[in-house]
């Protein structure tokens, strides 16, 4: 084998490899910097016309969902959203809340009434400022932040029950611990 | 947009010709351009924030733009996007880490391909010198150059 | 069913079985080639009959494609997806290869001409190489008609069929776009037939000459339309997408740039082995890398391997398919070039370094750097997550810095390689070709800076152009001078006699010219460019590089399938009107978007570009300006390009070829 023919064969394997790995890989992931980062504050008004400040919700759990109308992952996961409300909303130490990502307040009231309502807060983000603070770069996006107010996982795309039992309940669960 | 809103921004815009003026560049603008262009728009495929129509680019400039108004550097404003997007929204990496093999590659691959060329066509050349066996008449090999070079650099087959 | 919609479904299903057929004859093709090989005429001329059956039967299949837009049969999916009933009959057929599944058969449709083209062509003079002509371009055809039938089918019924289709994408719908894609398939497919003969040499061991003769039509053939494709993506990019640009180093965008220069490398340097017949493991090395990355572009485009964060919808099928294919493809072709080789090493000897057959190889260093840096800035994201797990992005501002100066090297090289002697350039053949023109660069270079220009590469491209300008015009008139004194002509019939004698040196030198045309452009406007974004009313004005640019209205028009919003500006300068500028915001009938129309007034030094954007509530309407100088010379040196390579395409067989030196 002369070093040429060695050096190409390498090459092909190299390319065939990384695409195989490039299939594997979900390329709507971002892995975010903020995971492990103390969740940024925000203060803002809720459809309502409440003021809600994340600082408040120290001590608690909270779960913060950016979503929007135009999406269609955000109506799949709704349903499950509602559920995670009903099942842990009356906790003392657990809060969630909607952040309207990139759309109009009277499309959102529309698509709630459409969709049975929400039980949990919705908020306003008018500038869109919250969601960049957040690092969100697409609907849905839901973040978990501990006791600590430290955010401990970004899930990107629709909350699912394997989102619930691995990781809201173990943060949860050691919230409680402490 | 719908053909009522159309119509709507027209009549906003033609009411407001009263107040028409001689306008210019918001002089951060420039400084915005600059960060905006470096910035990856998250929404979109391969866009910059600067060319990026996109609601969240908009925004994203609008930020730069507050923030630059507040005194905020260049630098640290790449750093907030940074921390907030990781290095996935830099559209030219940083030069550190891995991240050396693409700043390195291209200048390592042409000097390692000129490298191989130069040592190639050397060894090619020197084992075709002709033998010493064969001296060839300087004169004559003055005068074939000459007459070589007389001829048009044509190729005459 | 009315009596005629049922005919309109009937012809689909049969171009669906048409290429249902098409495929199985491709698979005889394939088979018969290979299982015949050189020994077995019957077996090969079934495969030639095969591959003329394959092109029937898939023209049948895009026929029947394109009457279903046509007579908007929205039962099929795809129509549905990519049209309408108020869609302009032009986009209609357009539509045919503006989506996934249909430019894929679109591609295979002429990938299908090209083989039975090739094979009409090459019956009688290459009976050697035939076999595996047809063998290599029907396995290709096979995979594609694979992965077209089963994964990506254009013939998809949908049913119930909506009363409407959805709409061709707009950024699809502007005459450029329409013209893009075929020549870009053009190219990638238009390579399949040097590369069938590069296989070919390799599989029958003694094709290690004629092959590159035989190829070299079809290479140029395919560069043209590669480049002519790109050129065309570069100006819809430059009127359609509204931000001032015409490249933005889009994966998309990469993946045509990589095989035009690896083919540019190979066009190069196959005429070392044409004059020479040097190097024969390279060029066939160069052609199958040429192939190999028209089909990983398109792979890699289409996989959604390399994709932003919104790309959804990839079928992980399609993806695996479309992967295993190209394994197949790599590993077979480089597979084939690494265990074969040797059978085509021929006995190489050089008489100087300094000699143009080195200026060829040097040129394929810089063309070979160009495309490495390419793949690896396209492949590199995915790199780094595979390896850190982290997700990086490179974009326009990392390939404008690493590019530049490659392409100032490669420029040098222009200049040099085509004066340069063959064999061995002496000391006075360099100062007479090259002292004059490089002592005009340097004082141009010196001039541009005495005037103000201070920016290093900038300048460098001064040197740089002047240098070569001077050396192919030196050249052309001192080979015209010899001419017109020996013919007893005058200078201008000189230049014409020389051209019609060697038309490829000169249709190349015409090339290169517009090569630096082109440059011009591209350091023009990559530099100097002045751009304002503002927010404004009818009755603002403003000022940008010197002209006074005034709002006057806004107003609504509207086209066939799209109504839009148009600012009316008046350009002047020193106070004469000189343009009524009208951009556009298109929003297309079916939604999505809005879409943007620059509106542009060029002149040869500078384009003024306006674009409008969104409303401001209660401000006015944004609105960017772009003052974009030389940009025309891009485009002209397209147009110049495309001139020299039509004029090396006449350039006749006239090199017999000889033995090794």
């Amino acid at each position: 084998m002369r070093p040429w023919q060695v050096v190409t064969g390498l090459g092909v394997a190299a390319l065939l490899v990384l695409f195989a790995f490039g299939l594997r890989g979900d390329p709507r992931f971002i892995p975010s910097p903020l995971v492990g980062k103390t969740a940024p504050a925000f203060e803002t008004g809720t459809f309502d016309g409440k003021t809600v400040r994340l600082g408040d919700l120290k001590g608690k759990v909270v779960l913060v969902n950016f979503w929007a109308t135009w999406c269609q992952e955000c109506r799949v996961e709704h349903p499950m959203l509602e559920k995670i409300a009903a099942d842990y909303g009356g906790r003392p130490d657990f809060a969630m809340m909607g952040i309207l990502y990139q759309d109009k307040v009277e499309k959102a009231r529309l698509y709630l009434q459409e969709t049975g309502g929400a039980r949990y807060p919705q908020l306003l983000d008018m500038q869109g400022r919250i969601g960049i603070d957040y690092g969100v770069y697409g609907v849905p996006e839901t973040f978990v932040i501990d006791r600590a107010g430290v955010i401990r996982h970004k899930q990107a795309g629709a909350v699912t029950p394997e989102f619930v039992a691995k990781v809201l309940e173990p943060v949860l669960k050691e919230a409680g611990k402490r | 947009m719908s053909r009522t809103s159309l119509i709507v921004i027209a009549i906003l815009l033609g009411g407001s010709l009263a107040f028409a003026a001689t306008v210019d560049e918001d002089p951060t603008e420039a400084k915005v351009r600059e960060i905006a262009k470096e910035l990856r728009c998250a929404v979109c495929q391969n866009e910059s924030v600067y060319d990026s129509r996109s609601d969240l680019a908009v925004q994203m400039k609008e930020l730069i733009r507050d923030k630059l108004k507040a005194g905020e550097s260049p630098e640290s404003i790449r750093k907030y996007f940074v921390s907030r997007y990781g290095d996935y929204i830099l559209l030219e990496p940083r030069r550190q880490g891995l991240n050396w093999l693409i700043w390195a590659g291209p200048g390592a691959a042409f000097l390692a391909g000129s490298g191989v060329l130069v040592v190639y066509l050397r060894r090619r050349v020197r084992r075709d010198r002709p033998a010493a066996g064969a001296p060839v008449d300087a004169k004559l090999k003055k005068r074939l150059e000459q007459e070589m070079e007389k001829l048009p650099d044509e190729d005459v087959p | 069913m009315p009596h005629a919609e049922r005919e309109t479904r009937l012809f689909l299903e049969i171009g669906h079985f048409a290429a249902i057929l098409a495929l199985a004859f491709a698979f005889v093709g394939t088979a018969s080639a290979f299982a015949g090989g050189p020994r077995n005429p019957a077996w090969v001329r079934a495969g030639s009959r095969a591959v003329w059956a394959v092109c029937a039967l898939l023209t049948l299949s895009i026929a029947s494609l394109v009457y279903a837009f046509l007579t908007n049969d929205f039962s099929v999916k795809y129509v549905a997806a990519n049209s309408n009933r108020i869609l302009p009959t032009f986009y209609k057929i357009a539509a045919v290869w503006g989506g996934h599944e249909g430019s894929l058969l679109f591609w295979v449709w002429l990938m299908s001409v090209f083989a039975a083209a090739a094979v009409a062509r090459h019956w009688r003079t290459h009976s050697v190489s035939m076999p595996f002509l047809i063998g290599v371009q029907s396995a290709v055809m096979t995979g594609f008609l694979v992965l077209v039938l089963f994964l990506s089918s254009p013939f998809e019924r949908l049913i119930p069929a909506p009363a409407d289709g959805v709409d061709l994408n707009p950024l699809l719908q502007d005459p450029g776009m329409v013209l893009h894609p075929p020549f870009l398939y053009l190219g990638y497919v238009g390579f399949s037939v040097p590369f069938a003969f590069a296989m070919a040499a390799l599989f029958s061991g003694r094709a290690g000459d004629e092959w590159v003769l035989a190829t070299r039509r079809w290479t140029i053939l395919a560069w043209f339309f590669l480049s002519v494709g790109i050129f065309f993506g570069a100006r819809w990019a430059y009127y359609e997408l509204g931000w001032g640009g015409y490249w933005a180093w889009d994966p998309v965008e990469n993946a045509s740039l990589m095989p035009w220069l690896a083919g540019t490398a190979f066009l190069h340097s196959t005429m070392i082995q044409e004059k020479r017949n040097l190097f024969r493991i390279w060029n066939v090395a160069l052609v199958i890398l040429t192939f190999a990355l028209s089909i990983l572009g398109t792979f890699l485009v289409r996989s959604g391997i390399v994709s932003s964060v919104h790309a959804f919808a990839n079928d992980p099928g399609r993806g695996l398919t479309i992967l295993i294919l190209l394994a197949v493809l790599l590993v077979a072709s480089f597979g084939t070039l690494i265990f074969r080789a040797e059978r085509l090493r021929a006995d190489v000897s050089l008489d100087s370094i300094v000699s143009r057959e080195s200026a060829f190889l040097f040129n394929n260093v810089f063309f070979l750097t160009a495309t490495f840096t390419v793949l690896v800035g396209t492949l590199y994201p995915l790199a780094a997550e595979a390896i850190m797990g982290t997700k990086v992005s490179v974009g326009a501002p990392y390939y404008n810095k690493v590019f530049v100066p490659l392409m100032l090297g490669m420029l040098v090289l222009m200049g040099v390689g085509p004066l340069i002697a063959w064999r061995r350039a002496s000391i006075s053949n360099l100062k007479r070709n090259f002292l004059a023109p490089a002592l005009a660069g340097i004082g141009a270079g010196a001039g541009a800076a005495a005037v103000g220009m201070r920016e290093i590469y900038p300048l460098m491209a001064v040197v740089i152009m002047v240098f070569v300008l001077g050396t192919i015009a030196s050249d052309a008139y001192k080979s015209a001078r010899s001419r017109a004194r020996r013919d007893g002509v005058s200078l201008a019939g000189g230049l014409a006699r020389i051209v019609r004698r060697n038309k490829r040196r000169y249709g190349g030198m015409v090339i290169h010219v517009g090569v630096l045309l082109m440059v011009l452009g591209m350091a023009g406007s990559g530099n100097y460019q002045t751009e304002k974004s503002l927010v404004m009313k009818p009755g603002d004005s403003f000022t940008i590089a010197g002209y006074a640019i005034s709002f006057k209205e806004i107003r609504e028009t509207r086209g066939p399938n799209w109504m839009a919003i148009e600012g009316v500006f008046e350009a002047r300068n020193d106070g004469t009107l000189i343009a009524e500028l009208r951009p556009q915001r298109r929003v297309y009938s079916r939604g999505g978007m809005p879409m943007t129309e620059a509106a542009i007034h060029s002149t040869l030094t500078r384009d003024l570009y306006v674009v409008i954007g969104d409303e401001v509530p209660g401000q006015g309407i944004a609105v960017k300006a772009y003052v974009n100088p030389l940009v025309q010379w891009i485009w002209a040196g397209g147009g110049v390009m495309a001139l020299g390579t039509v004029i090396v395409m006449f350039q006749r067989r006239r090199y017999p070829v000889k033995e090794a030196a």
